[in-house]
């Protein structure tokens, strides 16, 4: 009797303190623009705007499990999308970013249609996502209309409706509430039939297919719900740097870019792509600062870690720490095992 | 009443033929073992009906309707549910997430879908391992796994491929045990096995198959008996007996 | 008149192709003997071009003399790289084996960045300039040298591969690693020495390119993707292919550089690609793989 009562105090007591620690949390992300320094709230800017777009691609990529290398290609469509329509029709960012999602998400679901259609899975699926950013990315190069090697310049009218402010702050709030609302939509996602969907295709497409699940039609779906949520992430990016080119929008750097805090943290988990972004953002900061010189050197040592990780902690950080919670619950209980 | 037809069914890769003009039929409420030396082609012959294969020749009917072209998850929604030759769980999720799948197909919404999924659970004994991942079962409990998340989808015929294979005695008779009790229920089974004893004990009626053809039909005491069909597992490629 | 401008475009595309078909069949081979997509092969084609540039700079010897120095370094690095970085993860899920050579990418490349800044590079090699007149063809030096250079090492590749012991060891391995392990063959030594002599074939590639080319830390993007191209259209896994395939790629962006505006003949190579992939995955001479 003395077991039970004390099992609900033990477990009373620890969502007490799981509830104390998201509320200091939250009160730290709240309070951190106001008592942090121009550099510090730049970083927590970059680690959020990186964690949102991990989020968005670990949709795809870890819940459902398709691999895009070229998750360039919907950033790129977000970015110039809302940047054209302002900068040559003066059409506000917060209209323009929904633009350019819808334009990103029909083209997920075709480039999804061609590519499933056809049966394109693993590595062949990767490389057709490779390929079609790249396609973007050499249009855009070549198309005068969209600006061509000179990219597009936001002119510079800061206010609200423009979505261009002088400091850090509402750059934070924008970003830090996108981050938010999309881990909010992937936990609710986890717990829908969708989500449920989406990890079955990844862990068995056969055994999914066999029970019912239309594999094609979810995958396409996936497809499309990454690519306009990627967008989103390209809007706020032009909005933040105020300058976007070919190269920055559809490179091959920003699909990889998306996918390495994900790796790192954990795909397929809800918290992974924050952490891998938390480890990986302010570390890129602190290297090309005592680095000095040249863009992407931190790359570097990301793609050690990147290595690192896959040798040595595959599910990555969360995902290991999952794991290791999982076994250690397990001898605690007394499970018969055969 | 017949629940699913057969008509002249044929499949070749490239220029071997692995299925050569099968008929057959099966009533509803039947048991049929579907038996052959390895190579007879009685895995294409499930992946025909479920459509993960689709016939050169021939017609395939389930409660009247043709269901030829369909796709896998289409024939599922009829009321076909299969398991595979070699285990397919979803490995990395938890075994209530794996029956869930499966429960999601007819269900209306999570909720409803939870009870299937539990129910299913129930019935083949894996509840109290539901929250376990899927991986960490041993091969007996993942292939009730298989079977729980095929009843989650309430099919009404069940197609069974070797789901006895690797299990020990005493496992077979369980799983014997469990395939009776669905029985009752009103499902009707088509299985694939090696072990004999097994198939010959449950099964109504036996279609024997080799090199894609049918060469022997009837009750397991008289195909047993026939000459052809012990020929050809005298020839037939090297496989565990029994 | 436009006739002898196809012509012209066409043989261009011959002499591109046979480098593209020495870099592809690094690839090929690694991708065959280990069922691994090679994403640094790239970097791998750059760090022979540094090699190479490098030797030429430092100690005056011509990227051609300093080929086996250049390929000896390259089999070593690729040999390492796979059997420090990649055997262990050998049968861990694809997509984890495509990400690790992707760190390796990011890795060398961004090494030489920051090493060597992203200078564009060229290695001069006044001897060899200017072009060979052919009746109304003209072409470039070392572009013939390159070609002749990858068209030898594909014939000496075939006849190893063919031929010699460890060849057909490695045929094998690549036919069945679980039957080669079986029948004696040390699995982990074939898989080094293919990543070896993946890597060599496309170091050689970057040094024979270095008179011609520039040399720069992201200039293995283009060949990567180029390299995927001809691999996929030839097939995952086929010497021919990658023979047929980097013709045919070559060619076809040489055509396509002569017909449309700008940089779009890339979209040329891209579009192959997107068909390739949508309506033949297993390319023109691959086997079906599940």
């Amino acid at each position: 009797m003395s077991d039970v009562v004390s099992a609900e105090v033990k477990f009373t007591r620890r969502s007490m303190s799981m509830l104390l620690l998201a509320g200091l949390a939250l009160g730290g992300v709240i309070a951190f623009p106001f008592l942090a320094s121009p550099y510090a709230l730049r970083v927590g800017i970059l680690i959020a705007y990186y964690a949102y777009l991990g989020q968005a691609w670990n949709i795809l990529g870890g819940y459902a499990g398709q691999f895009s290398f070229g998750h360039a290609a919907f950033f790129g469509i977000g970015a110039y999308t809302s940047s054209l329509l302002f900068a040559k029709l003066g059409v506000t960012p917060w209209i323009g970013m929904f633009a350019g999602a819808a334009g990103a998400a029909a083209t997920g679901a075709f480039i999804g249609f061609l590519c499933f259609r056809y049966g394109l899975r693993g590595p062949y699926f990767s490389l057709a996502t490779l390929a079609f950013a790249e396609i973007l990315r050499v249009i855009a190069l070549n198309w005068r209309a969209v600006g061509g090697a000179m990219g597009v310049l936001l002119p510079l009218r800061e206010s609200f409706w423009t979505m261009q402010f002088p400091e850090g702050p509402p750059y934070y709030a924008i970003i830090v509430t996108m981050l938010g609302g999309i881990m909010l939509l992937t936990y609710f996602l986890e717990h829908s039939r969708l989500g449920t969907y989406f990890v079955a295709i990844r862990e068995s497409e056969d055994a999914a297919e066999a029970l019912g699940v239309d594999t094609t039609r979810y995958k396409i779906v996936a497809m499309a719900l990454s690519s306009g949520l990627t967008a989103l992430g390209g809007t706020f990016y032009a909005q933040y740097f105020s300058y976007i080119d070919p190269n920055l929008a559809f490179g091959i750097d920003v699909s990889v870019a998306v996918l390495l805090p994900v790796i790192i943290g954990g795909v397929g988990t809800l918290f992974g792509p924050l952490a891998g972004s938390l480890i990986l953002t302010p570390l890129g900061e602190v290297t090309r600062r005592l680095l000095g010189g040249y863009r992407g050197v931190h790359l570097m040592l990301f793609g050690a870690i990147l290595v690192a990780v896959i040798l040595y902690l595959p599910h990555g950080l969360v995902g290991t720490f999952q794991e290791k919670r999982r076994l250690g619950r397990r001898c605690s209980h007394d499970h018969p095992r055969p | 009443m017949t629940i699913l037809a057969l008509d002249e069914v044929s499949k070749s890769f490239g220029g071997l033929m692995a299925v050569q003009n099968l008929s057959m039929e099966v009533e509803g409420g039947e048991i049929v073992g579907l038996i052959g030396p390895n190579g007879a082609g009685k895995t294409t012959v499930f992946n025909l009906i479920s459509g993960f294969l689709r016939p050169d020749r021939g017609r395939i009917a389930f409660k009247g309707e043709g269901i030829l072209g369909l796709p896998p998850h289409e024939i599922c929604k009829r009321g076909i549910a299969r398991t595979f030759q070699i285990v397919r769980p979803f490995a990395n999720l938890p075994v209530l997430k794996n029956v869930l799948v499966g429960a999601l197909n007819r269900a209306s919404g999570t909720r409803e879908a939870h009870r299937i999924a539990a129910e299913s659970l129930e019935i083949v004994g894996l509840w109290q391992k539901r929250h376990l991942l899927a991986r960490e079962l041993t091969l007996s409990e993942q292939r009730k796994l298989e079977l729980a998340r095929c009843l989650a989808t309430k099919p009404e015929l069940l197609l069974l491929d070797e789901v006895m294979a690797g299990l020990n005695p005493q496992e077979v008779e369980e799983m014997l045990e469990l395939l009776r009790a669905l029985h009752t229920r009103g499902l009707t089974f088509i299985l694939i096995e090696h072990v004999m004893e097994a198939i010959m004990t449950i099964s109504h009626r036996v279609v024997v198959l080799h090199h894609g053809e049918k060469i022997a039909e009837g009750p397991p005491a008289r195909v047993a008996e026939d000459p052809k069909v012990i020929e050809a597992y005298l020839l037939g490629a090297p496989q565990e007996v029994g | 008149m436009r006739g002898t401008y196809l012509v012209q475009a066409v043989v261009n595309g011959i002499l591109l192709g046979g480098v593209y078909a020495l870099v592809a069949l690094g690839l090929t081979l690694i991708f065959g003997v280990m069922r691994i997509v090679n994403f640094a092969h790239g970097a791998l084609m750059m760090v022979g071009m540094y090699t190479a540039y490098w030797i030429f700079t430092l100690w005056g010897i011509n990227p051609y003399l300093s080929l086996p120095l250049t390929m000896g370094v390259l089999f070593l690095l690729g040999a390492a790289i796979q059997r420090f970085l990649i055997d262990p993860i050998l049968d861990a899920p694809q997509h984890n084996q495509l990400l690790l050579t992707l760190g390796v990418m990011l890795f060398l490349e961004n090494l030489a960045l920051f090493l060597w800044s992203p200078d564009f590079r060229t290695l001069r090699l006044p001897w060899l300039e200017g072009a060979v007149r052919a009746g109304f063809l003209l072409v470039n030096k070392p572009r013939i040298l390159a070609f002749a250079f990858a068209l030898l090492s594909t014939l000496a590749l075939y006849l190893f591969l063919k031929h010699t012991e460890t060849g057909k060891t490695i045929r094998a391995t690549a036919q069945d690693q679980v039957g080669a392990a079986l029948v004696g063959i040390d699995v982990r030594k074939v898989n080094a020495l293919t990543f070896g002599i993946g890597s060599a074939c496309v170091g050689m590639a970057g040094a024979l390119v270095t008179p011609y080319f520039y040399t720069a830390p992201q200039v293995g993007h283009v060949f990567l993707l180029i390299a995927f191209v001809v691999v996929v259209l030839g097939g995952l896994g086929s010497f021919t292919g990658a023979l047929v395939g980097g013709l045919i790629v070559g060619v076809g962006e040489s055509i396509g550089a002569l017909l449309l505006p700008g940089s779009f003949k890339e979209l040329v190579i891209y579009a192959i690609f997107v068909l390739v992939l949508l309506y033949r995955p297993t390319g023109l001479f691959g086997e079906r793989y599940e």
